[in-house]
Parts: structure tokens; C-alpha cells; sequence
């Protein structure tokens, strides 16, 4: 090769390097690789961050879980809450330039309510028929009062996605259109997801960088190594025992958010034999989980950086029930509890999805309630091997991570209605059922935190499962990125994101 | 020679077929599965059901199967059950890396290797022998992960020298390709220059003894000469041999390096594939390294020929 060749082609990936410097990208190391790009099929979290990239939704939420507009500027409830009405933000256009209107939400809502692999279809069970009155206006007729609707289409729900790009027989997740800030360019798989700004962005104004580039990084130290190097922008799901090489770290910024997820150790209570002991006898329940320290689970596992809790519901939400503070651990209480029932304390099997987070949290659980007597014997199980016993109730005992919903009726109803789709352990309470019904049914906040009161009260005496803790969110963040906010749902917002000057 | 490379090829077609079977029904025995992997946090058994039939899982292992090589045959690979993305496509752009990468990785382990293996036979016994030897060994022992993260914090993070990680196609810019494929083949490489030395090693020491050997110092070569045109070149052949093996085993990915350095080769797309019950990404993945592999020995085998006259039949 000649010299002349060789300086050619350095200067022009001199040049390069130079060109993508001027242009601002971000580039977002991530945890995990999402699944497939459709609002409609997909299952992950890290898809979730992609989307709130790509795709608006009709309402979102705040930092304090309230329901702000989106592409729906307002929306009006009947006096019975069977029927909202939203009012659409005007000349909104998807990323393909098909004009966003009623008729497009029409299509949206029924696409995911009859698509053949939706998972969107539990939580769009509650809507009858979707009206469009006129182009800018559209109606949702609920089969019965159903106050959670809001929160439900703040996520993938709510997300709107091009009718034209939607149709019949297009792979729509290999080239997705919706209508947020950024567009879809170009997936290499299990590497990397790009994206560029939409110039018909109805808030374009607020989106400060010109590309975006999700980088699936597996590994939480090699995230933080490759934004210390400065080739990442943002790394998202920062291990709790790498904060302190941020924190310490003047190049960096964390931004964090109490999390909506929770981890549990469900107990199978209705599966004849299954539970054993523990299954049967409540006394036992409490018992087990007077013997475990959360806050030690918290310290020893997570160095401190989650909140130890005793709910499902995080204290973050105006629903938690502060007249249920978690109990302190009492090991002559709940060998008392044990010797009330008769007989030694049983053996219990927990059966885990075999991470290190769960690994840990089960040891420590090992060793503390073994202090009460308790003989517990560890499953950990690779996760689809895991997942299938969850779901066929085959276990005693499961550590259950939960990635919660911004209202508390879905996450409430599904583990503990009666006919809930987590609740695997087959637990049932008439009075538990009635409580969550009456507080889907209302809108008026004060009765429903009331309701969820006594819900709290009921599963916290029951204990069904015993809630153990709730991840914090930690995003690290170059300090030349401004802008970042993290809300409780963990998602990454790029509105108002901007380069520092 | 033509008409042994054919028959070698055309034996390679059973074993494919053999190995595509085995890989099939291995999967099928895995607990757990794709479409409860595939139902996402609410897991409607309606989707369950769904997603069982569309991807044909309610069917007879032999049906799936024949479904399968059928569209292989017909140069479909599928569609990825998790992504929806077509297999043919990230089968296409994760194998130029992972061949890179290899490759890179074996040059690396060659130019340590050999040279290393040479000083240690020649110097038998010697502080040099041992010097060697130890620090094989340790290339050998070093987990990749760790030998990994140590290089980025120290050329990436410290020093500034390489990109921390990631991935740039050669045909994009050439000098920042070779500026991420440096370091994680130079993690792969230091494994393998350890075996490459070990064997040469070995090698050496053994032709050394022969007899052919004493009679070219006998008649006055010089030493150099000796080492060179007679010892070396025999001791190569178990050399190359190994080390074409050793190419081979690389090209079915390096789980950890390639997770250290997030580049997207073969081992993470396997290791993805089985956790997701991805099956049909899984067993295209096998199949391709499984053919890399069987080329591999057969170029193993005609280098052992183009090295060695005697067997030229």
C-alpha cells in the first residue's frame, strides 16, 4: 500500500472522528438488550428506555407520580368514571409524517387490544369501545369505573404508534414509527440501537442532541469503565457498590429516583402441599418474617442504596400506607409465634432466579431466620427454568422481583385478586377482593388511599408474600450531559437533555 | 490433493446435519420455555398459547425440526423469536468480528509464541527456560474478564491510548478499527500465545534429539542454519496443527472478552440465545461455528501436508 493511500485514509478517519464530534450524540450504556420495538409485544425495561426516546404517549407522568399531558393536552372524566374524553395536542405528526389525530388513537387502542401476541391486553381489559367525536377529540368507554386508565396509557399503553407503519402484514419492531422526539435508524443486534432527532417533533425545541445510540452493555463495571474513558454519555443501572466510584468521581454526575419495583419472598398459601407448613399457617409467615432484618439485607446486599421496606407499594407513592411501618426484627417474638403453632420450626425451600442480587438476598435471609429456627434450603434455578415453576405454583417459597406500575391497582390486583395474573401462590381473601375493587372503581384519591389501607392491613396480616425491599433507580451521567431527571418508572427522558454548554 | 479437499468437504455435510440434530434435541431437553421466556412481566396465557403456535413449539419435535432445515437449506435462517430481527442479518454482522478477532488473537499468540517457545527449548534449563515458562503459565491462569478490565483501566481509562470498548467495522474507518480490536485480542491472544509456546516448546526439544539433528551440526552447519532449516521447521507441524484448531475454537465466540470489551461477536449472541430460549438463533450460531470449525481442520490438515513432504501421498 502506498504512503500517499495511507495518509489518505488516516486523514479521512481523522476527518470522520471530527464530523461526529460536531453533530452531538448521546450514547447510552444499558444493561440489557430490548426485545422486540413495538409497543404493542414487548416485555422489557430496557425496551421501555428506547421508547421513551421514540415513542410519546398520550399522558405521562411526574416526579411525583401525577398524570401530566402528553399528546393529550386534557381529558374529562363522566360523573360515574366510565367514560374520559381526551383533547389532542394539535398538528402533532408521527416520525413518518402521517398526521397524529382521534382516528389514529382509535387505531392504537385497537390494535393492542386485538393483536394475537399484544401484552398490552390485561391492562386495556377495563376499555369497551375507543369514539373518535372529531379529529382532535376521542373517547374511551369503560366496561366499568376504572380510575388506574391514566396511569395505564402513561406507559406502553398510551404509546402511539404510525397506523401507516402499523398495517397489516409490516414487521413493524424492525422499522418502528411513533411520535416522539427521536426516530428509528438502524438496530445491529445485541449491540446497538441508534436513533436521530425528528425535525416535526412537536416539542422539538427541547431536544438537545441530534442522535442517540443505546449500547448494550451487560456488565454495571464495564458500563462505569467505558463512561470514565468517556465513551459513553450516560450508563444506566449502576451497581449499588459502584456509587461510590462515581460519587467520587468529579467528571461524573449520579441521578437517582426511588424506584416503583419491589422484591418479595412469595409464599405459596393455596397450592395444597406445595407451601408445606408455611403455607398454611400464617403465624408461621410472621414468624418468618420477624426473624429477618430488612435493613441488614439492605446494608449487607445492596450497600444501603435501596429502601428496606415491608409494602408493595413504595413509600414514593402518595398510596403507601404509613400506619404499616415495617416491624423490627424480634427473634424471641417470632420463636414464641413458632412454639404458639407447635412442633419445630419447618423447613423452607426458596427458589430463586439464580442473579447475584437474589443469590445474596437469599443467603442473608438463610442465615438470619435460622437464627428463629428456621431451616432454609436454597433453589437458585437458572431464570427460564425459574420462571416456569413461578408459573406453575411449583415452589414453597420465591423470591419474586416486581417492576411495578405508577398506580397501585395493577400491581395490587395481580398478586392478591383473586383471579390476578401473578398471583400464582393462589392466595384468596374476599375482603382483600372487595377493598381493591372499590378503590378501582373510585377516582376520589382520598377514599382510594383508604382502600389501599385496608388492602396494606389485610396482605400484611395474611402475608401471602413479605415484601423485602425496593431497588432505587442510579443513573451516572458525564457532567457535560444537563438536563437528566429520573421519575420513579426509572425511564430515561430526553426532553430538556442537553449538551453543557 | 483437489480430490481429497472434495471428499473432505463432502464428508463435512453428515457431520453438520449430526451436529445439527444434537444441537436441536439438547435444547428441546433445556426446562423452561421460549414463549413463557418470550411473555414479558405479565405472561397472558392467551400470548402463551399464541406464541406456541406461531412458532410452531406445539408441534412434534420432528416437525419443528424439518421446518427448521428447510428453510436452512434454502438459506433462511429465521427470524429471532426475542429481536423479530431476521438471523441471517446478525449472523452477517457478527461474523466479520468474531473472524477479526480471532484472527488478530492468533497473529498475536504466533508472534509471542513461537519465538518464546524457541528461547525456552534452546535454553533448556536455563534462567531464561523458566522466566518463560512462568510467565506462560500465568498468561494461561489470568481470567480474561479480569486481564480485560485491568488493560481498559490502565491503556483506556489512565492512559487515554484506546477507546474503553465498543466496535467499529474496518470498512468504516480502519484506524479506529484496529484502535478497538487491539486490546481484547491481545486478551484472547495471551491464552493462546501460552499454548503456542508450550507447544513449540515441546516440539523443539523432541526434534532436537533426533538424529538428523546431530548429523547437520556434524557436518558443520552453522547453528543457526540448524535451527532454523531443521529444527524448526519440523517442530511446526504440531504448531500449526494446533494452533489452526485453537483459530477454530476462537471463531465460536469469547463470552467474557467480548463482554468486557462490548464487542458484538458470536459468544454473547449464543450465551443470549440459550437464556431467552432463543432457539432458533442458537442453533444457526452452533451450526456456523460448527463449519468454521470443520474448515479450520481441514486447512489444519493440508498445512500439515504443505509442511511436511513426507506425507504427501
Amino acid at each position: 500500500m502506498g504512503t500517499s493511500i495511507k495518509l489518505a485514509m488516516m486523514a479521512t478517519a481523522i476527518a470522520m472522528t471530527f464530523t461526529t464530534a460536531q453533530a452531538a450524540t448521546l450514547r447510552v450504556g444499558m444493561q440489557d438488550d430490548p426485545d422486540a420495538l413495538d409497543p404493542a409485544t414487548s416485555g422489557t425495561y430496557a425496551g421501555r428506555i428506547v421508547f421513551s426516546a421514540m415513542c410519546d404517549k398520550l399522558v405521562d407522568i411526574d416526579a411525583k407520580l401525577e398524570i401530566v399531558p402528553q399528546l393529550a393536552t386534557a381529558w374529562i372524566w363522566n360523573a360515574e368514571g366510565t367514560e374520559v374524553t381526551f383533547t389532542l395536542r394539535d398538528g402533532v405528526k408521527f416520525q413518518d409524517g402521517t398526521p397524529f389525530d382521534a382516528a389514529a388513537v382509535k387505531f392504537n387502542i385497537e390494535r393492542m387490544k386485538s393483536l394475537k401476541d399484544s401484552k398490552r391486553k390485561g391492562e386495556l381489559s377495563p376499555v369497551e369501545t375507543v369514539t373518535v367525536i372529531d379529529a382532535t377529540h376521542v373517547s374511551f368507554k369503560l366496561k366499568s369505573a376504572f380510575a388506574p386508565l391514566l396511569a395505564v396509557l402513561s406507559d406502553r399503553a398510551g404509546m402511539m404508534v404510525s397506523p401507516a407503519a402499523a398495517a397489516e402484514g409490516k414487521e413493524f419492531s424492525a422499522n418502528p414509527v411513533c411520535a416522539g422526539p427521536f426516530k428509528f435508524k438502524e438496530r445491529r443486534a445485541r449491540d446497538v440501537i441508534s436513533l436521530e432527532k425528528f425535525d416535526g417533533y412537536w416539542n422539538a425545541a427541547a431536544i438537545g442532541y441530534d442522535d442517540v445510540q443505546y449500547l448494550y452493555i451487560p456488565d454495571s463495571t464495564v458500563r462505569l469503565s467505558r463512561l470514565q474513558a468517556g465513551d459513553l454519555e450516560i450508563a444506566e443501572r449502576i451497581a449499588p457498590t459502584d456509587l461510590g466510584a462515581v460519587r467520587g468521581n468529579k467528571a461524573l454526575a449520579l441521578h437517582t429516583s426511588p424506584g416503583l419495583a419491589v422484591s418479595h419472598l412469595m409464599i405459596n398459601v393455596g397450592n395444597g402441599e406445595k407451601g408445606g407448613a408455611l403455607g398454611k399457617e400464617p403465624r408461621l409467615r410472621q414468624a418468618l418474617e420477624l426473624s429477618i432484618d430488612r435493613n441488614v439485607i439492605n446494608k449487607v446486599a445492596f450497600a444501603g442504596e435501596f429502601s428496606a421496606d415491608n409494602q408493595m407499594i413504595p413509600p414514593s407513592s402518595i398510596f403507601y400506607d404509613k400506619a404499616h411501618p415495617a416491624p423490627a426484627r424480634d427473634i424471641d417474638k417470632a420463636k414464641a409465634l413458632i412454639e404458639e403453632v407447635g412442633g419445630d420450626a419447618p423447613v423452607v425451600e426458596i427458589t430463586y432466579e439464580n442473579s447475584l442480587a437474589d443469590g445474596r438476598v437469599a443467603q442473608i435471609i438463610q442465615s438470619m431466620a435460622g437464627e428463629a429456627g428456621f431451616q432454609i434450603e436454597l433453589v437458585p434455578l437458572e431464570t427460564a427454568s425459574a420462571v416456569e415453576r413461578y408459573l406453575a405454583g411449583n415452589f414453597q417459597a420465591y423470591i419474586g422481583n416486581w417492576s411495578g406500575r405508577a398506580d397501585p391497582d395493577p400491581t395490587l390486583i395481580s398478586f392478591f385478586g383473586k383471579e390476578g395474573s401473578q398471583n400464582v401462590n393462589k392466595y384468596s381473601n374476599p375482603e382483600m377482593d372487595k377493598a381493591l375493587g372499590e378503590a378501582r372503581a373510585t377516582s376520589d384519591v382520598e377514599k382510594r388511599k383508604a382502600l389501599y389501607g385496608t388492602a396494606t392491613g389485610i396482605y400484611l396480616a395474611d402475608l401471602p408474600t413479605i415484601p423485602l425491599y425496593h431497588p432505587n433507580w442510579f443513573y451516572a451521567a458525564r457532567t457535560d450531559v444537563s438536563g437528566i431527571t429520573v421519575y420513579p418508572d426509572g425511564l430515561l427522558r430526553l426532553t430538556d437533555v442537553k449538551p453543557a454548554k | 490433493m483437489l480430490s481429497y479437499v472434495l471428499r473432505r468437504l463432502a464428508i463435512a455435510i453428515p457431520t453438520l446435519l449430526l451436529v445439527s440434530i444434537l444441537v436441536f434435541s439438547l435444547l428441546k431437553f433445556l426446562p423452561g420455555d421460549p414463549a413463557i421466556a418470550l411473555a414479558g412481566e405479565e405472561r397472558d396465557p392467551a400470548v402463551i398459547e399464541y406464541l406456541r403456535q406461531k412458532y410452531s413449539l406445539d408441534q412434534p419435535l420432528y416437525v419443528q425440526y424439518g421446518k427448521w432445515l428447510a428453510g436452512i437449506v434454502q438459506g433462511d435462517f429465521g427470524l429471532s423469536i426475542r429481536t423479530r430481527l431476521p438471523i441471517g442479518e446478525m449472523i452477517a454482522q457478527k461474523l466479520p468480528v468474531t473472524i477479526q478477532l480471532s484472527v488478530m488473537a492468533m497473529i498475536l499468540a504466533t508472534l509471542i509464541g513461537i519465538p518464546a517457545g524457541i528461547i525456552a527449548a534452546l535454553k533448556r534449563g536455563t534462567a531464561a527456560d523458566y522466566g518463560v515458562s512462568i510467565i506462560g503459565l500465568a498468561g494461561l491462569s489470568v481470567p480474561s474478564f479480569w486481564l480485560g478490565i485491568m488493560l481498559i483501566l490502565l491503556f483506556a481509562v489512565t492512559l487515554g491510548w484506546f477507546p474503553s470498548g465498543g466496535y467499529v467495522a474496518f470498512f468504516d474507518s480502519p484506524l479506529d478499527n484496529l484502535r478497538h480490536t487491539l486490546l481484547p485480542s491481545l486478551v484472547l491472544g495471551t491464552a493462546a500465545a501460552a499454548i503456542v509456546m508450550r507447544h513449540t516448546r515441546s516440539a523443539m526439544l523432541q526434534v532436537l534429539k533426533q538424529d538428523y539433528v546431530r548429523t547437520a551440526r556434524a557436518k558443520g552447519l552453522k547453528e543457526r542454519i540448524v535451527v532454523v532449516r531443521h529444527v524448526l521447521r519440523n517442530s511446526l507441524v504440531p504448531v500449526v496443527t494446533m494452533s489452526t484448531l485453537h483459530l477454530g475454537e476462537l471463531l465460536s465466540g469469547a463470552v467474557l472478552t467480548e463482554q468486557v470489551f462490548g464487542i458484538p461477536g458470536f459468544g454473547k449472541m449464543i450465551v443470549d440465545g440459550v437464556f431467552s430460549r432463543d432457539y432458533a438463533v442458537v442453533q444457526a450460531v452452533v451450526l456456523c461455528s460448527a463449519a468454521l470449525f470443520l474448515l479450520m481442520n481441514l486447512l489444519a490438515d493440508i498445512a500439515y501436508v504443505i509442511l511436511s513432504p513426507r506425507l504427501r501421498g
